[in-house]
């Protein structure tokens, strides 16, 4: 498992998917909410105009014959009255001047007093318009000319309260930006799930490809491949052929590995039969003896000695071999006598091949460890070793037990290790050697128990000339040390 | 003496001519000889904005209490300004008015009085100087400058009362004032002052103290910096020609009798009058005095 990781190019689509889309609304809506707020201040203020238009021409036809009359009262209640309308704006503050700028009447008249003079208030149109909006007051300014017969005879100043265009704006902006973020999380969400979904025979694929590195290449099961789509449907098929392929070739690696035991024991087997063989000629002369002078007391014991010795070689011999076939249904710790009976079965061998054996084995009692597992490794690496040393030289074996582990190990003086055995036996390739190399299964075999037994192999030159391969295995006592070291 | 686009007739032409009195005597004829032929004629009742002509349940309570009381239609006749009203009740457009004493003593030969209304105990009112709440003023002199409102050419307190305040002084409104306005109401000389379209205004004292009753938030921004002495009350009046019909007897009655009705009774009180005195033109002297005043000094 790796942390997660800041680099967005390691993300996992189906949070950079969404993620994508998400930005991807954002900028949207960013642009769609610019557009819809201009047009939305476009619309409010044409409406504006178009309203403080009417309303302003309303407004001046109530109040031309009172300016003209300069009835003050009459044009103080016409804008007192007209100010409280509320239609379309808020509260508005209007005030009537005459021709000269002076003030007739004001809806607030504390604000501006009768006669009082208005001539700053062309201040807030610039550019000689009749409207202009404030944002920041939230008011709108609007003016108009009270035109008698050609004659300007006085002017209309308003200003609005605009706040609730302000606050529609607000809302409208309010409700954009509420959309669009559900919209966003909503297809964020959305896709998600979608590559989720198509991502899922990924997934599938990854387990079954994770399941093979334990063990077998499980394939994956027909009805998923059915309910897949088209792509996905092509590359479990694939994935599938592959599989079986591996499978058999599981299947004929375990075959061969069994077949190459066989044969390495049915080798074992007839030097057995000519260790066997060798003293049953003298056993023979012995009992023939026996027949013909067993009167003679001297000659028959010494011939019933001979005997003894014989069949008690033999008795070792078979005990040996049995024992051999007996530790693979009958599980227990290993004893010394376990390596050192492996001295019998190879003895013929040994001497078939004019080798010089070493045994050094300083396994003093039990040791929990498989017996025939480490009997079966050592008995590989021992023939491995024959194999490959020259007639004459020195094959040298010792197994010692070092803190909480086993040692095993064999010299040879032969021209050491090809890499891809090296590789093999220590773990690097995965796969048993090309079949025909008569080596590469026992090897093979050896690194697949070690593995069981979670020890591991080294390979290096050793001191006597040729290589040593040394196996390393925990004892089973020692395991929850090693878990927690 | 031009104080506005409306001068009062009274000040220029006090004696009704030879001609107006003679269709008063034709007028009053007409009705005495020919009853039937009115019969069918409602009886035509003028109102000026002396009191709250805005109050649609006063009018409508008044209109049936007369119909009943006087056992005749009547009819409620409503204009904007006194002169309207005046100028139609000299003329014998309408069979009665109430009106204010002013026009009452402007047209005093051809005018009788009907009827006075009795407030708070007596026949009499004053007019009020009134300003914004909480500005310091006790008489006329602390008002030079102001803009100020009148209520109506036409009428006593909201004009005439100022009008002579400052004659005596020898001074005219449009010298002291830096701007006056008639707002031909007096609820809407409070109103202007409270809104301060106005700084200061002349306005009915009777109808003043009512609104701190029916419209106390309008009248609490306003305060009386003066008050005159007391005056004859606004009048009910009708043409001297018609003053001894049936109608006018009828009136009379109706009016006098007003507190012992229930509808009347209602009536009063939404004009929060105790009731109607006969009266006497005596009443209207300090008014007359006025108008003498204004015209040889203003």
């Amino acid at each position: 498992m790796t942390g997660p990781s800041f680099d967005p190019r390691r993300w996992p689509l189906a949070f950079k998917a969404p993620l994508l889309v998400a930005a991807f609304m954002l900028v949207v809506s960013v642009v769609m909410t610019d557009a819809v707020l201009s047009r939305l201040r476009e619309t409010q203020e044409r409406h504006l105009g178009a309203m403080s238009t009417i309303y302003l021409n309303g407004m001046a036809a109530a109040l031309i014959p009172h300016v003209l009359r300069e009835d003050i009262w009459e044009i103080f209640d016409t804008i007192d009255r007209g100010a409280g309308l509320e239609g379309g704006f808020g509260r508005a503050t209007i005030i009537v001047v005459d021709a000269k700028g002076q003030t007739l009447a004001a809806s607030d008249p504390r604000q501006a007093p009768v006669l009082s003079r208005q001539v700053g208030r062309d201040k807030d149109f610039p550019g000689g318009g009749t409207l202009t909006v404030d944002a920041d007051k939230a008011r709108a300014f609007a003016r108009r000319d009270l035109v008698y017969q050609g004659r300007r005879v006085g002017a209309i100043y308003v200003d609005f309260d605009v706040r609730h265009l302000l606050r529609e704006r607000a809302d409208v902006l309010r409700t954009l930006v509420a959309t669009n973020a559900a919209i966003a999380i909503l297809l964020a969400a959305f896709g998600y799930f979608i590559i989720r979904r198509m991502l899922g025979p990924l997934r599938t694929l990854s387990r079954h490809l994770d399941l093979g590195v334990a063990g077998t290449v499980q394939p994956i099961a027909p009805d998923e491949v059915g309910s897949t789509t088209y792509e996905f449907g092509r590359l479990f098929r694939r994935f599938n052929v592959m599989a079986d392929a591996v499978n058999d070739r599981e299947a004929i690696a375990k075959e061969m590995a069994n077949e190459e035991r066989l044969a390495s024991l049915g080798r074992l087997a007839s030097g057995m039969a000519h260790e066997i063989n060798n003293p049953l000629g003298g056993l023979f002369n012995a009992i023939d003896t026996i027949k013909r002078h067993g009167e003679k007391a001297l000659v028959r014991n010494a011939s019933l000695d001979l005997i003894e010795r014989g069949l008690k070689g033999i008795r070792d011999v078979v005990r040996a071999t049995l024992a051999t076939y007996r530790a693979d249904r009958d599980p227990r710790d290993l004893t010394p006598a376990d390596l050192d009976d492996l001295k019998l079965l190879i003895g013929p061998e040994v001497s078939r091949r004019a080798l010089i054996l070493d045994w050094d084995n300083d396994v003093v009692g039990d040791l929990p460890v498989s017996a025939s597992a480490v009997r079966q490794i050592a008995l590989n690496l021992i023939l491995n070793a024959m194999q490959v040393a020259p007639p004459g030289t020195r094959v040298h074996f010792e197994a010692e037990p070092v803190g909480g582990r086993l040692v095993v190990a064999v010299h040879d003086q032969g021209p050491g290790f090809s890499s891809d055995a090296s590789a093999m036996l220590s773990g690097g390739a995965s796969r048993p050697a090309p079949l025909g190399d008569g080596t590469g299964l026992g090897l093979w075999m050896t690194r697949r128990l070690v593995h069981d037994l979670n020890g591991y192999i080294s390979v290096e030159t050793s001191p006597i000339g040729g290589a040593v391969v040394r196996v390393t295995i925990p004892l089973a006592a020692s395991e929850e040390m090693r878990d927690v070291a | 003496m031009s104080v506005g686009p409306r001068r009062p007739p009274s000040l220029t032409s006090r004696r009704p001519t030879r001609r107006l009195m003679l269709a008063g005597v034709v007028g009053g004829l007409a009705v005495a000889s020919a009853p039937a032929a009115y019969a069918a004629q409602p009886f035509r009742f003028g109102l000026t904005p002396v009191f709250l002509t805005s109050d649609l349940q006063l009018l409508e309570a008044l209109q049936r209490y007369l119909t009943l009381a006087m056992g005749t239609e009547v009819e409620l006749v409503l204009k904007r300004t006194y002169q309207e009203i005046t100028s139609q009740l000299v003329s014998g457009l309408l069979d009665a008015a109430w009106i204010c004493g002013f026009p009452f003593i402007a047209y005093r030969r051809e005018l009788e009085l009907v009827a006075v209304p009795i407030w708070r105990g007596r026949t009499t009112y004053q007019s009020y100087l009134i300003v914004a709440e909480g500005r310091d003023a006790s008489n006329i002199d602390d008002l030079r400058g102001d803009i100020h409102a009148f209520s109506d050419p036409d009428s006593n307190s909201g004009y005439l009362v100022t009008r002579a305040l400052l004659a005596e002084q020898g001074l005219k409104p449009q010298a002291f004032f830096q701007r006056t306005f008639f707002t031909y109401g007096h609820r809407n000389v409070v109103r202007a002052v409270a809104a301060g379209l106005a700084r200061s205004g002349s306005v009915d004292g009777y109808v003043w103290e009512v609104m701190t009753q029916t419209e106390p938030e309008l009248t609490r921004q306003t305060r009386p910096a003066w008050r005159s002495d007391w005056m004859g009350f606004p009048p009910v009046a009708t043409a001297t020609k018609n003053a001894s019909s049936e109608g006018i007897t009828k009136l009379r009655q109706a009016l006098l009798a007003m507190p012992r009705d229930p509808i009347g009774r209602g009536v009063l009180e939404l004009l929060r009058l105790d009731g109607f005195a006969k009266g006497d033109p005596s009443l209207f002297d300090s008014i007359a005095s006025r108008v003498d005043l204004v015209r040889t000094l203003g």
